[in-house]
């Protein structure tokens, strides 16, 4: 499998504590229909075609480039930013960043992943050893629609959460909102039950944006188009979680 | 603006107003008939100072009964004597009339022509104080009685109290654009009136709300002749007001007064007068978040200003410690030392392009067989076009100026014309322009020419001057890649490095008829202005398009990159001339990440940039503004180094800002 960075994103202001530089991996375990990052899904490079001219998505680092490259912002991330891995499935790229991750740690860099948790335990598991914090996407829940429309095992999901959440590290929840998804009916009854068990994790709802439809132009791919969340449903859906116990808040990517 | 009175102006309703109350305001006709002949007679034949005097006689003098302060300009009789080289682009020491009376200041044996002139000036001001008093006594103004004492102290004693300092700071501020001197600073406000606040407060003269109200009263009378007091743009104005500053020991000086005057620019919305925050890395936490809140309202203010490396410059440059400390600065960005120094601070703009275009004209280009010939042939020309530099400010003569000489420490006790070499600081400022721009063309040339080898240099010169003709499509590719210019790869960091210390090696011997020496900086008001005339350039910017703003750049991936490039530049020996990073920021991005920015300023003033200006808008925001001006009538933007509204700009300078919005935002380019 190869290891590629499609971008590195300098001083990101949403993407955990403090001041941070984001890293998107190339290669992801599930396909979200709803997916932003459409570049991120496949494992390989990919051509693209835009207005300005042709490309291709992800870039093979070494580990030393790699470090090179995001170290230069090290100066912002005091106090309480850092460096935060995306993707695509940041996790399934552990096998490589790894290395990187001992490096930054060993500096006292705050790390942060953003992480679907589709992925095998034992890559959880190695990530708890460098890992400060974790973003945690909630989608679909029910068995059969995760494998289906996602293609993920949601067993596997529940029990990575549950190890993470008495890893006593820190975690975020984030829920991106789409009626036709998410929010739809089972499946926000399992979500709000799901989070339910784990109130003292935060949660971040946010509705979908389509500002990955020019990448999926640029791959002559098509986005989805049912991806809307009405205020009225999003507004419901923040008050239920609200009553229920947990601490939610709205973000906008 | 509308509501703003003009004297001299007779279409003005207020002026109708109180012409129909019966006031004791005079009209403009009347007096040129009275004065017209004698005014003119002696402007033509006497002296500065007897022009000086005629015009404290004559001038209008005009109170506004609803101000608790005295202030105004009749520029029907300004002073407009133009011998030479104008003084303007600086600060007067207020300090002067503040701790002396206009008697005082009086040479008591006047030896030399100088202060034969010099007493002139002070006898044409208590004259004009005279009739100041005379015209409040008949006027049903606010406190009546305490602006004729205040008046009254000004000529027989130092100015005691608050309130008093603040009128004393007008009128000289008043005088100074009476006699036509462009941009004129106001200093560090907070710092000279602290003492007298501090004392009014102890004794229970005064209290801290009553003094923000004048200071408010105070800021609104500057925005007063916003039209009048503008030079190239409206706007322009140089009306900056300084605050906080650093200690002997590192640490950060402000007062209440600097939070005062950050509150109340937030509050008044006014893009005049504009602030510029001095800060360091102990600028506490408090202040940063006032001055990004006050910044992230749109209005323009404050420019920041980082001591830490401003002071050493200064320092190293010759300028004593002391002096160093309380820097200011000219209109815009450049560090001035207010009241002790005459250095015109933008005596001239080095246009980097110049250099660039000649080479491509007249060098033989084929002889430049390697990156480094072709960089060395570039610096080369730059050498050329400095000296064309330097010929014009040794050709420069200055005003005789006994006006300016009194506000400038040193002249009195020198005996000496502030054009003679009577101030403490006479050095030379240039601007320069366009260096982001040769950056971009030399890396171009670099991996276009020399390394991949897609193009001769020939084949460069031909898109240059035929403007890319039949070769749009290598224009549009070379416009819409990341830009090198202020993104912190150490080959850009480096070759901008090299283009500063070539510039310093051709300016550091020159010295000027009073031993001043030359400083320049990279940011300059030409970036439209001196790409007027210029052909295209191998960066995809095509003729007469502008120049690059300052230390900008909209491609760059976030704001640390810039931080990054411009911390890393060295300014020290004379590189100092102000160097200012412009971001353009949406509204948004400040408000929903207030503390994140604050550690984002304050490490990027660790790390070493020299100033930061920020223009916080929305492209949105702007378009509409454009296209339906009346809807936007107070929308601020900050051009060049100042702020202004937006629909006083011309449309070039408008589409400008529209089109670094829409690359800031990712929508374009």
């Amino acid at each position: 499998m190869e290891h590629l960075v499609t971008n590195i994103q300098r001083m990101c202001m949403q993407d955990g504590p403090g001041i941070r530089t984001t890293v998107f991996m190339k290669g992801c375990g599930i396909h979200c229909p709803w997916c932003s990052n459409p570049e991120n899904l496949l494992f390989e490079k990919e051509e693209y075609a835009r207005a300005d001219g042709k490309g291709v998505y992800g870039r093979s680092y070494s580990i030393d480039e790699l470090y090179q490259e995001i170290i230069k912002d090290k100066a912002y991330w005091n106090p309480d930013g850092g460096v935060t891995f995306s993707g695509g499935e940041a996790l399934l790229h552990m096998d490589f960043l790894r290395a990187l991750f001992q490096r930054f740690k060993d500096q006292g860099v705050h790390l942060a992943v953003e992480t679907s948790l589709f992925v095998p335990e034992r890559l959880v598991q190695d990530a708890l050893k460098y890992v400060d914090f974790f973003y945690v996407d909630v989608k679909i829940l029910d068995a059969e629609k995760c494998r289906t429309l996602l293609g993920g095992d949601s067993m596997l999901y529940r029990r990575n959460v549950d190890t993470l959440s008495h890893s006593g590290k820190k975690i975020c929840f984030r829920i991106p909102c789409a009626e036709q998804y998410t929010l739809q009916e089972d499946n926000k009854e399992l979500v709000l039950k799901f989070v339910k068990q784990y109130r003292e994790i935060p949660i971040e709802i946010f509705k979908l944006h389509r500002m990955g439809e020019s990448k999926y132009q640029s791959l002559r791919k098509q986005m989805i188009e049912d991806d809307d969340c009405s205020d009225m449903a999003f507004k419901d859906f923040f008050e239920h979680l609200k009553q229920q116990g947990n601490h939610v808040s709205v973000i906008r990517l | 603006m509308k509501d703003i009175y003009i004297p001299g102006l007779d279409e003005d309703a207020r002026l109708h107003k109180k012409k129909q109350d019966g006031s004791l305001l005079r009209e403009r006709e009347d007096y040129k008939k009275i004065y017209a002949k004698e005014f003119f007679n002696v402007y033509n034949e006497g002296t500065v100072a007897d022009g000086f005097v005629c015009m404290c006689r004559n001038q209008r003098i005009y109170i506004d009964e609803n101000w608790q302060f005295v202030y105004f300009i009749d520029y029907a009789y300004a002073l407009d004597k133009i011998r030479g080289y104008r003084f303007g682009n600086l600060t007067p020491s207020y300090e002067i009339l503040l701790s002396h009376s206009l008697s005082e200041l009086k040479y008591s044996d006047p030896a030399t022509p100088f202060c034969v002139d010099y007493n002139k000036i002070i006898d044409g001001m208590e004259c004009m104080v005279q009739r100041i008093i005379e015209e409040i006594r008949h006027s049903n103004t606010k406190r009546l009685a305490d602006k004729i004492k205040w008046f009254e102290n000004l000529r027989i004693k130092p100015a005691k109290h608050f309130e008093e300092a603040l009128q004393r700071i007008l009128f000289v501020n008043q005088i100074m654009w009476q006699t036509d001197h462009y941009l004129t600073g106001l200093g560090s406000l907070d710092q000279l009136l602290y003492p007298y606040y501090e004392r009014d407060v102890k004794t229970g003269y005064t209290d801290e709300k009553t003094v923000k109200e004048q200071l408010r009263e105070f800021l609104q009378i500057l925005h007063q002749y916003y039209w009048y007091k503008s030079s190239m743009l409206m706007g322009d104005t140089g009306q900056i007001i300084v605050l906080g500053g650093s200690e002997k020991e590192g640490n950060y000086r402000y007062n209440i007064l600097t939070e005062q005057f950050l509150d109340l620019v937030q509050e008044l919305q006014l893009p005049d007068p504009k602030l510029l925050l001095r800060v360091n890395e102990k600028t506490p936490e408090k202040i940063w978040k006032k001055a990004l809140t006050c910044i992230g309202t749109g209005v323009g203010s404050p420019i920041f200003s980082n001591d830490q490396v401003i002071i050493p410059a200064l320092e190293a440059f010759g300028i004593e410690e002391e002096d160093a400390r309380s820097y200011g600065v000219s209109a815009c960005w450049e560090p001035l030392i207010a009241g002790k120094s005459v250095s015109l601070n933008n005596m001239t703009t080095l246009n980097y392009m110049r250099p660039m275009e000649n080479l491509f004209r007249r060098e033989q280009l084929s002889r430049l067989e390697t990156f480094d010939e072709f960089t060395e042939c570039y610096i080369t020309y730059l050498g050329r076009n400095l000296n064309a530099v330097k010929r014009v400010l040794t050709n420069a003569r200055f005003q005789y100026d006994p006006v300016l000489s009194v506000f400038i420490d040193g002249c009195r006790e020198k005996q000496k014309d502030a054009s003679w070499g009577g101030a403490k600081y006479f050095h030379a400022g240039i601007t320069s322009v366009a260096l982001g721009n040769v950056i971009e063309v030399l890396l171009n040339i670099k991996k276009y020419v020399y390394e991949e080898k897609n193009y001769s240099l020939i084949e460069i010169k031909r898109m240059i001057l035929t403007n890319y003709e039949g070769m749009e499509s290598e224009q549009k590719k070379l416009k819409s890649k990341k830009r090198y210019f202020g993104t912190d790869e150490e080959e850009v960091i480096q070759l901008t490095k090299k283009i500063m210390a070539a510039t310093t090696r051709f300016t550091k011997d020159y010295r000027n008829e009073y031993g001043g020496k030359l400083k320049f900086g990279l940011s300059a008001p030409t970036y439209i202005d001196a790409a007027v005339d210029m052909y295209a350039s191998f960066d995809g910017r095509k003729y007469g398009a502008p120049f690059v703003v300052h230390i900008s750049n909209e491609t760059a991936d976030s704001y640390t990159e810039i931080l990054n490039f411009a911390s890393a530049l060295d300014y020290g020996e004379n590189r100092f001339n102000g160097n200012v990073i412009d971001f353009m920021v949406t509204p948004d991005f400040i408000r929903n990440n207030m503390d994140k920015f604050v550690t984002l300023m304050k490490v990027g003033i660790k790390k070493g940039i020299f100033q930061l200006q920020m223009n916080v808008v929305s492209s949105e925001t702007l378009i509409r503004a454009k296209e339906n001006p009346e809807a936007f009538p107070n929308l601020i933007v900050r051009v060049w180094g100042f702020s202004a509204f937006f629909i006083d700009l011309p449309d070039n300078y408008k589409d400008m800002l529209i089109s670094r919005a829409l690359k800031n935002e990712g929508k374009e380019g």
